[in-house]
C-alpha cells in the first residue's frame, strides 16, 4: 500500500499528521514541533491514513492495513 | 557269501530354520547395550515422523516417489536419484502415502546407518563400536536428516558401507566384501552426484595406501627400515601407484626392480573403485571437446529426442571409457571383475531406467547426472561462504569434533592406517564440500558420519592406553563421576548469568575447577588413566548440549528455522492450512473435486503439489504473468508479490465467490544468514560470490582476530551453540514465530462464509456490522470485507456539519456514509460505469464542501467526482489523464494523480495534483480558478504534494512529501518553512505555510 501522509488541522490549531509506514499519527504545533503521538499499548495502529476530528474533540483515524476506522482521544 | 554292504547311518540334516533357531546368542553387557541403543535409535527415527511440514525438496521427492508407483517417474538429473525414489515408492506401495510414510525410507536407512559400525568392530574395538553406534544415534545432524526425505541419509549409508567393506576386504581378502563395496558404491552413485567428491577422497587415500604398501614390500625385501627412506618411497610412488595397479600384469620388469612381490589388497579395491568410476566420468570428456570446438557448447545433452548423431557421439565416448575400465579389470581378475562390474551395471541401469521402462535413463544417469551436477558448481546455489561447514560442524557436531581434535595425537601421529583413513575421509570431504559451489546444511551429514566414527575410535584408543593396567570395573564409578562433573561444570559455566570480564572469568574458573576435579578423580589409577578420564569428562560435558541441539532440531522446532540445519523449509502453517482445506472440501461436499488455485510464482507450487496430490481440480498458475483468473476456486494460495494485485482484482469483482481477507503465512523460510554480514571485511557481505574474504586473504583473519572481544563473535557463537536461537524480535507472532529468519510469504484466501476457527461453513449476516470497541474500549467501525459498512482498503475520511462520516475505499472504489457513531447509512461505487473493467479508478482523497457536497479525488482515475450528501452523483466529473510528455506544461484539467481536497472560505476546492507538484483550485461546478506552485523546494513550490487541510484562519497546510527529504524510509519531525528552517536529514515531508498563506490572500 501507499505510504502517503495525510494531515488534518485541528480546532486548536495544531496539525495531526499520519505516517502510514511508521504506523503512527503525530500532532505538531504550527511551528513544526511535535506535541504528541497517538499511541496504543495494545492493538497498535495499522497503516493510518485519513483522519477527522469529531464534534466533541476526538480523532477518527482510518486504518488502511486492517480495514477499519477507530476513534482516539487527541493527545 | 557275499558281504552285504551296510549303509552308513544317515546323518540327521537340519532345516535352515532349525539351524537358525539353534543359534545361541550369549547375553552380554555389550549385546544389551546394543539392543538398548538400537531401540533408542528406532524410537528417535520413527517417532512422530509426520509432525514437521514437508520441506520444499522433501515434497518434490515424496511426490516423485508417489508418482513412481503410478508410472509417472522418469529419472531427471535435476532431482538426483533414482535409488531413493524407488525405495520410497516401495514404502508408499506398502503403507500408502502420508507425511509420516514419506519419511519412512530415510528412517530405515538411518537405522541401517547406525548399525554399520558393527562391521568395523575389528578396528573400533568393543567400546569404540558402542561409541560409534551411540554417536550416530544421537548426532543432531545425522538424526535430523534421517527423518528427512533427501538423498543424504541414503548416500551416508552407502559411503559408510563402502568404508566398512573396504576394510573388511583388506583384512580378509574375501571377494564378498569387494562385491559389497562395489554395490555400496553403485547405491551411492544412484543416489546423489556428491558421491563423486567422496569417491575422489577414497581414490586418493587408496592410491597413497598402495604406494605405502608397495614401499614397505620394497624395503622389507631389501632389509631397509629407515623412516626417511620410507617417506621418500611413498612420495615417489604415490603419483604412479594407480598406474602401477592398473598395469600390474604388464610391469614384470618394474616390479622385479622395485621388489614388489604382490599386488596389495588395497590395490584390488583401487582397481574396483577406479574401473567403476571411470565410465561414470565420461561426461567430463565433453569439456575438452567443447573447449577445442570439436562440438558446439551444450550440444551433447541427454534428451529423448536428441539427434542420432549426438547419441552416437555420446555412445562412442562411453565405449572408450568402458573399454578402458574393462581392459584394466579383466587383466586383473577376469571372473571377479566381470561378476562385480556386471552386478553393479545391472543394478545401476535397472534403477536409472525405472525398472527398464525408460531407455533414456541409460544416458541421463551416467552422462546427464554428472553434466548437470558439474554445471551447478558455477551456479553457487545458496551463495554460502567458504567457512560454511566451519560453522555448521561446531554448532552441531561439537561432541565428536572435540574428541577428534583432542585425540589427534593418538589418531594421526600414533595411529594406524584405519585412523588415518578416517582423518583423510573427514578432512578430504570437508575440503571437497567447502570447494564445491553449492553448500547446503544437509551436506553436513557427510562430515558428521566420519567425525562420529573417528571420535569413537578415539574413545577406544583412550581406553586401550590404560585398560591393560587397571581393572575397568573398579573405575566405572570414578569415570561416571568425571562425566557428571564435566556435565555439571559446563552447564553451570554456560548458564552463569551476567556479561563482561568478571562473569567470563567466573565461567573459566568453573570449567577449570571441573577439569581439576576430573583430574583428581583419575589420580588413583595412574597417569595413563588420565586420557580416558579426559575423554569421559568431555563426553559428559558436551552430551547435554548435544542432546539439547538434537531434540530442538528434530522434535521441537524442525520446521522453524532457528537452526542452521533448517533451510528453504516449508513453514508449519502449510500443514495447518491443509487441515482447513480438507475440512472445507468436506463441508462443501466437493471433496477432492474442490477447485483450488495455487500461485506458482517462484516455485510456490511446492510443497502444495504434494499436499494437494489427491485434489483433481488444482490450477497451478503464475499470477505475476497475467490477471487473476476467473474461476470458482474455493481456496486461493497467493505469493506475497501478487497479494496487492489479487486484493485489487477481488475488490473490483461484482460476482463469483466472495473471499475473506487473505490469511498471511510464511511459505518458505530459512535460518538468518547473519554470518555473511558478520564477516564483512570491508567489501560487503562475505559470500561465495562476493566479499573478498577468502581463507587466504590476510584481511579475513585480521577481521576475525580484531573481533575476538568478550562481547563479540566468540560470545555470540558460544551463545548460539548453547541455545540454537538467535533471538530477535517477533513482529507478528501469529505470522512469524521465528523472529530473525528470512522468508518468502504468501496469503491463503478462503470463502467469506468459512470459519477457520470452527472449521465449518457459517451463515454470515449480510447486514452492515454495528460499531464496536477495540480491546481498550476505543470506538471503532468497519472491518475487512465487502459487506456494506466494511472496507478492503479505506484511505480517507471526512465529516459533515451534522457529524456524519464519509469513508473512501481505494480498492473497492466505494464511498460509504456513516452516522457520527459509525452506524452504516449508505454506499456508492464512485466509478461512472462500475461494470466496465476498462474504467481506471483508485480514489485516495475526500473533501466536504460547505454545502455538504462530497468530493472524491480519484487519484488514478485522474479526475474529481462529486456526490450529494446522500451519495447520489451530482453529474460533476472533471479532470483528465496527464500528458505523458513531461516537457509539456500541464493543462488546467490535467491531473497527475489528484490526491486530496480541501475547501476555502469561498467554497472553492483546492486539489493537490501530486505528479505536477501543484495545487489546482476549482469551483464546485468544476470550473478552473487557478493553479498554485510548481516543482521545487523554494517557497510556493512542491515536490509531490499529498495531503491538504484548511486551517480555521484560512490558511492551508500541505503534506509536501519529498521536499527536504533525505530518506524515504526515515520520517522525523516536520518543519515549517514559514520559520525559515529546512527539514533536517531524515525528514520526509514538510509543511508549507508561506505558499498557502499567500495563496489564501490572493483568493480574497
Amino acid at each position: 500500500m501507499d505510504d502517503k501522509p495525510y494531515l488534518r488541522v485541528l480546532r486548536d490549531g495544531r496539525i495531526a499528521v499520519s505516517l502510514p509506514s511508521l504506523n503512527t499519527v503525530r500532532i505538531y504545533d504550527a511551528s513544526g514541533a511535535v506535541k504528541g503521538t497517538v499511541t496504543t499499548e495494545q492493538d497498535p495502529l495499522s497503516r493510518p491514513y485519513g483522519m477527522v476530528e469529531t464534534l466533541d474533540g476526538k480523532l477518527w483515524i482510518v486504518e488502511g492495513g486492517i480495514g477499519r476506522v477507530r476513534q482516539f482521544p487527541i493527545p | 557269501m557275499t558281504a552285504r554292504s551296510i549303509p552308513a547311518p544317515r546323518v540327521a540334516r537340519s532345516a535352515p530354520l532349525e539351524r537358525l533357531l539353534s543359534i545361541r546368542i550369549a547375553l552380554t553387557w555389550e549385546l544389551a547395550i546394543y539392543v538398548a541403543l538400537f531401540a533408542i535409535a528406532f524410537g528417535l527415527r520413527f517417532w512422530d515422523l509426520g509432525a514437521r511440514a514437508l520441506h520444499h525438496d522433501e515434497s518434490i521427492h515424496a511426490q516423485w516417489s508417489w508418482g513412481l508407483i503410478q508410472g509417472n517417474y522418469r529419472h531427471d538429473p535435476v532431482f538426483h536419484g533414482p535409488l531413493y525414489y524407488h525405495a520410497q515408492g516401495l514404502v508408499f506401495l506398502v503403507f500408502g502415502a502420508s507425511d509420516y510414510t514419506a519419511r519412512v525410507s530415510p528412517a530405515i536407512f538411518g537405522m541401517a546407518l547406525v548399525a554399520l559400525p558393527l562391521l568395523m568392530r575389528r578396528w573400533l574395538g568393543p567400546v569404540g563400536t558402542i561409541a560409534a553406534v551411540a554417536f550416530l544415534t544421537f548426532s543432531p545432524t545425522v538424526l535430523y536428516y534421517s527423518r528427512f526425505i533427501r538423498e543424504d541419509v541414503y548416500m551416508a549409508f552407502f559411503i559408510l558401507a563402502m568404508a566398512a567393506a573396504m576394510w573388511r576386504y583388506m583384512a580378509s581378502g574375501r571377494d564378498r566384501w569387494l562385491l559389497m563395496f562395489a554395490l555400496a558404491f553403485t547405491g551411492s552413485m544412484a543416489t546423489k552426484e556428491a558421491t563423486y567428491l567422496v569417491v575422489a577422497v577414497f581414490l586418493v587415500y587408496l592410491d597413497v595406501l598402495v604406494a605405502t604398501e608397495l614401499t614397505e614390500q620394497s624395503m622389507k625385501a631389501n632389509g631397509q627400515a629407515e623412516r626417511s627412506r620410507r617417506i621418500a618411497g611413498i612420495v615417489f610412488t604415490a603419483p604412479f601407484a594407480w598406474a602401477v595397479v592398473a598395469l600390474w600384469p604388464f610391469l614384470g620388469g618394474v616390479r622385479r626392480s622395485f621388489s614388489w612381490s604382490a599386488l596389495p589388497r588395497s590395490g584390488d579395491v583401487l582397481i574396483i573403485l577406479g574401473t567403476l568410476t571411470l565410465p561414470l566420468l565420461t561426461a567430463l570428456t565433453a569439456i575438452p571437446l567443447e573447449h577445442f570446438s570439436v562440438v558446439d557448447k551444450g550440444r551433447l545433452v541427454c534428451r529423448a529426442d536428441m539427434p542420432a548423431r549426438d547419441s552416437m557421439a555420446i555412445g562412442g565416448l562411453f565405449a572408450i571409457t568402458i573399454s578402458g575400465a574393462a581392459f584394466v579389470g579383466l587383466q586383473w581378475r577376469p571372473r571377479t571383475w566381470a561378476l562385480i562390474a556386471g552386478a553393479c551395471a545391472f543394478v545401476y541401469l535397472t534403477l536409472f531406467t525405472s525398472l527398464w521402462t525408460n531407455a533414456n535413463g541409460i544416458c541421463s544417469g551416467p552422462w546427464g547426472g554428472l553434466n548437470y551436477w558439474w554445471s551447478q558448481h558455477d551456479v553457487v546455489r545458496g551463495d554460502q561462504p567458504w567457512f560454511y561447514y566451519y560453522l555448521l560442524m561446531p554448532a552441531y557436531e561439537f561432541l565428536p569434533l572435540v574428541l577428534c581434535i583432542g585425540g589427534a595425537w593418538w589418531s594421526l601421529w600414533r595411529g594406524n592406517a584405519f585412523s588415518r583413513f578416517l582423518w583423510v575421509w573427514l578432512g578430504g570431504t570437508w575440503l571437497a564440500l567447502s570447494w564445491a559451489g553449492e553448500k547446503m546444511p544437509w551436506l553436513n551429514m557427510h562430515l558428521a558420519v566420519p567425525a562420529c566414527i573417528l571420535a569413537a575410535w578415539t574413545v577406544q584408543r583412550a581406553l586401550t592406553a590404560w585398560q591393560p593396567r587397571e581393572d575397568l570395573r573398579r573405575a566405572i564409578l570414578p569415570l561416571a563421576s568425571a562425566a557428571v562433573v564435566g556435565a555439571g561444570g559446563l552447564v553451570l559455566a554456560a548458564y552463569l548469568p551476567g556479561s563482561g570480564a568478571l562473569p567470563a572469568l567466573a565461567r573459566v574458573g568453573v570449567v577449570v575447577f571441573a577439569a581439576a576435579v576430573a583430574w583428581w578423580t583419575s589420580q588413583p589409577f595412574g597417569r595413563r588413566a588420565l586420557g580416558t578420564f579426559a575423554v569421559v569428562a568431555a563426553v559428559g560435558a558436551l552430551s547435554f548440549f548435544s542432546l539439547k541441539a538434537m531434540i530442538g532440531a528434530s522434535f521441537e522446532r524442525g520446521d522453524v528455522p532457528k537452526d542452521m540445519l533448517i533451510y528453504t523449509q516449508s513453514a508449519p502453517d502449510i500443514p495447518r492450512l491443509m487441515t482447513q482445506i480438507d475440512a472445507l472440501a468436506e463441508a462443501t461436499g466437493l471433496g477432492y473435486d474442490m477447485p483450488i488455485l495455487v500461485d506458482s510464482m517462484d516455485s510456490f507450487a511446492w510443497p502444495w503439489a504434494w499436499y494437494l496430490r489427491d485434489y483433481r481440480r488444482v490450477g497451478y498458475i503464475d499470477l505475476s504473468q497475467g490477471p487473476l483468473p476467473t474461476g470458482d476456486y474455493r481456496v486461493m494460495l497467493v505469493n506475497q508479490a501478487n497479494i496487492p494485485k489479487t486484493d485489487a482484482a477481488l475488490a473490483e469483482r461484482t460476482s463469483g465467490i466472495e473471499y475473506a481477507k487473505g490469511i498471511p503465512y510464511p511459505h518458505r523460510w530459512w535460518f538468518d544468514e547473519v554470518y555473511k554480514s558478520a564477516m564483512d571485511t570491508g567489501h560487503g557481505s562475505c559470500t561465495a560470490k562476493a566479499g573478498d574474504c577468502g581463507p587466504f586473504k590476510p584481511g579475513t583473519w585480521s577481521h576475525v582476530f580484531s573481533h575476538m572481544g568478550l562481547s563479540e563473535w566468540p560470545a555470540t557463537w558460544l551463545r548460539y551453540i548453547r541455545d540454537h536461537d538467535l533471538g530477535g524480535t517477533i513482529p507478528h507472532e501469529s505470522v512469524r514465530p521465528c523472529g530473525s529468519c528470512g522468508s518468502v510469504n504468501a496469503a491463503a484466501y478462503f470463502p467469506v462464509d468459512w470459519d477457520t476457527k470452527t472449521k465449518s461453513l457459517v451463515l454470515r449476516d449480510i447486514a452492515a456490522p454495528k460499531p464496536t470497541v477495540d480491546a481498550s474500549g476505543r470506538p471503532m467501525f468497519g472491518g475487512f470485507g465487502r459487506l456494506p459498512g466494511q472496507f478492503t482498503a479505506p484511505v480517507d475520511i471526512e465529516r459533515d456539519a451534522q457529524g456524519n462520516l464519509y469513508v473512501i475505499d481505494s480498492t473497492s472504489k466505494r464511498l460509504q456514509k456513516f452516522d457520527a457513531n459509525g452506524n452504516f447509512l449508505a454506499t456508492v461505487d464512485i466509478r461512472v460505469s462500475p461494470g466496465d473493467t476498462n474504467e481506471g479508478s483508485q480514489p485516495w482523497g475526500l473533501g466536504i464542501a460547505p454545502d455538504g457536497t462530497v468530493v472524491v479525488a480519484d487519484t488514478f482515475g485522474w479526475r474529481i467526482r462529486t456526490f450529494t450528501p446522500d451519495l447520489v452523483p451530482t453529474g460533476v466529473t472533471f479532470g483528465k489523464a496527464p500528458n505523458p510528455d513531461p516537457a509539456v506544461k500541464p493543462g488546467e484539467f490535467d491531473l497527475y494523480g489528484p490526491r486530496d481536497v480541501a475547501f476555502d472560505r469561498q467554497g472553492n476546492m483546492w486539489v493537490t495534483d501530486g505528479g505536477h507538484d501543484r495545487i489546482v483550485v476549482y469551483t464546485l461546478k468544476g470550473e478552473f480558478v487557478r493553479a498554485i506552485g510548481g516543482t521545487g523546494s523554494g517557497p510556493g513550490q512542491f515536490d509531490e504534494p499529498v495531503g491538504i487541510a484548511a486551517a480555521p484562519n484560512g490558511s492551508f497546510y500541505v503534506a509536501d512529501m519529498f521536499n527536504g527529504a533525505s530518506s524515504s524510509s526515515a520520517r522525523t519531525a516536520p518543519t515549517s518553512r514559514s520559520s525559515g528552517s529546512k527539514a533536517g536529514p531524515g525528514a520526509a515531508w514538510t509543511t508549507s505555510r508561506t505558499c498557502a498563506s499567500s495563496a489564501t490572500d490572493a483568493s480574497r
